[in-house]
């Protein structure tokens, strides 16, 4: 019963009542999905594409969700772009669970006597958060598409990937599988990962630390193909089922809910012990 | 009846022991002071106490239970430390709606007496963010005794309160202690201690210096 009120608080005052989870996604879609439809339709299309092409419903997103097949610091665009749909989402769920416990949540935290309940709401907010702003993400980027009348059905455009993604044909599958949900259900489930990672990490550093170390696993997780780097597969153009070497579409979606899991658990424990002190 | 058993707690924070073996006891019924200057241990005592904080060393028995172990807060505990926060969206009355929410304990008429006790009108729809010093401090007054908790701690509650304020709290914690409810209460000011309380911990760089009590400091 506390778990359910305390819920309740979590989601009003650190989801509802904070406009930037809903501005924030909504602005990086429209910004990106205008940006993308830009350089398909207006910037001289015969002489970009040499065909006449216009941008579908999975291209969006993986303008959005893409990252890059190998990074090159010297084409940042769609590096920055993918940092920022999942880096944004770390630094929004970042200090409210903080500044509760050391607020306003301190005397709902006494009053349902339970550290355990406090922790699981925290779990459950961070996940709501998280499915939120790639929800309005994604309801955006549709919007958008149904707005300039693009197509919903095909995959990700041959053209497109080589055009804006600079994926060669030598790089491409063969015969790539077609355009289903794990391309975008594997970001989402990983930023679920690392935002829950993000949270516990804060229990034993300040959260601007546990921010910057996320920021830096996703760096790296840029520079090295790795399967290890969780980052890796939350990027659509390092699936397997898209380029040649790709990381594992299954091994991403276990290291996720493993990762996930561990950092329940582990700031389950954590938090029964920790001191709760004020940031003074 | 409710006891409360310090012994032996040690709490080292950063490398830096904030409090060293401590011991004390306390029961139900009767108002105890913590005084020392800033920086002496009273806030982390308080924290310690009401389960905030775990200690280092020693341990803490409420009413025969462990704290942290048998309990991660002590059962019907109201808690006013420095600097209280609520909403600042919510008027004094829904701020402290939305507390008591939680163990629903209590209904509208027993908050808005709380509130008329510390002097803070029930019907007032100003917002959090617009109180005055003094005003927050009566709200996190009103949330830590509305629910007629056995324990109340509280750190420092006459800071930034007027002669009126002080006299009022000096009121509302005889009152508290005549329903029965153990009070435990920081300030630095010892001549306001000496009023309220029936004994008093004097702390000193973490540790309990002198145990004082009410003829010997009256």
């Amino acid at each position: 019963m506390s778990l359910k009120k305390l819920l309740w608080f979590d989601l009003r005052r650190g989801l509802f009542q904070k406009p930037l989870f809903f501005i924030i996604p909504t602005l990086i879609a429209l910004i990106s999905c205008f940006d993308l439809y830009r350089r398909v339709l207006f910037v001289n299309p015969n002489e970009t594409l040499g065909i006449k092409i216009s941008a579908g419903f999975a291209d969006f997103l993986t303008y959005l969700y893409g990252g890059t097949t190998t990074y090159d610091p010297y084409s940042g665009n769609p590096f920055a772009r993918w940092m920022l749909v999942l880096l944004s989402v770390c630094f929004l769920t970042l200090h409210y669970p903080n500044q509760d416990v050391q607020t306003y949540g301190q005397q709902l935290l006494i009053r349902t006597q339970s550290r355990l309940a406090w922790w699981l709401s925290k779990c459950i907010w961070n996940i709501a958060g998280v499915l939120l702003y790639h929800g309005l993400l994604i309801l955006s980027a549709a919007l958008f598409c149904l707005l300039v009348q693009a197509d919903f059905t095909g995959g990700p455009q041959k053209e497109l990937l080589y055009h804006l993604f600079q994926v060669v044909p030598e790089q491409r599958m063969p015969a790539a599988a077609p355009w289903n949900c794990c391309f975008i259900v594997l970001p989402i489930l990983v930023s679920l990962a690392l935002n829950l990672l993000q949270m516990t990490f804060a229990l034993f550093v300040k959260p601007i630390l546990s921010f910057l170390i996320l920021s830096a696993s996703m760096v790296s997780s840029a520079c090295f193909a790795s399967p290890c780097l969780v980052g890796n597969y939350a990027m659509i153009l390092r699936l397997d089922t898209v380029t040649v070497d790709g990381v594992s579409i299954k091994a991403g979606v276990i290291l996720s809910l493993l990762l996930l899991l561990w950092a329940v658990i582990v700031g389950c424990v954590r938090f029964a012990r920790c001191d709760i002190l004020n940031q003074d | 009846m409710m006891t409360i058993e310090v012994k032996n707690v040690s709490k080292t924070i950063r490398r830096q022991p904030v409090i060293q073996h401590a011991s004390l006891s306390m029961q139900s019924g009767r108002i105890y002071g913590l005084q020392g200057i800033n920086g002496s241990g009273k806030t982390m005592l308080m924290r310690l106490i009401s389960g905030l904080i775990v200690p280092t060393d020693g341990w803490i028995l409420i009413n025969g239970k462990l704290l942290g172990k048998d309990l991660a807060f002590p059962e019907r505990m109201g808690l006013f430390l420095e600097n209280p926060a609520f909403l600042d969206r919510y008027s004094g009355f829904h701020n402290l709606k939305m507390l008591s929410s939680i163990q629903n304990r209590i209904g509208d008429s027993q908050i808005r007496s709380a509130l008329d006790q510390v002097g803070l009108d029930p019907f007032d729809h100003k917002h959090y963010r617009k109180f005055s010093l003094g005003m927050k401090q009566r709200l996190g007054i009103a949330a830590a005794i509305m629910e007629a908790p056995d324990l109340i701690l509280l750190d420092e509650p006459t800071n930034s309160l007027d002669t009126d304020g002080i006299a009022l709290v000096k009121k509302i914690l005889a009152a508290e202690r005549a329903r029965g409810a153990l009070i435990l209460i920081s300030c630095h000011d010892f001549s306001i201690l000496q009023e309220m309380s029936d004994e008093i911990f004097v702390l000193e760089s973490g540790q309990i210096q002198k145990h004082l009590h009410a003829p010997d400091f009256m």
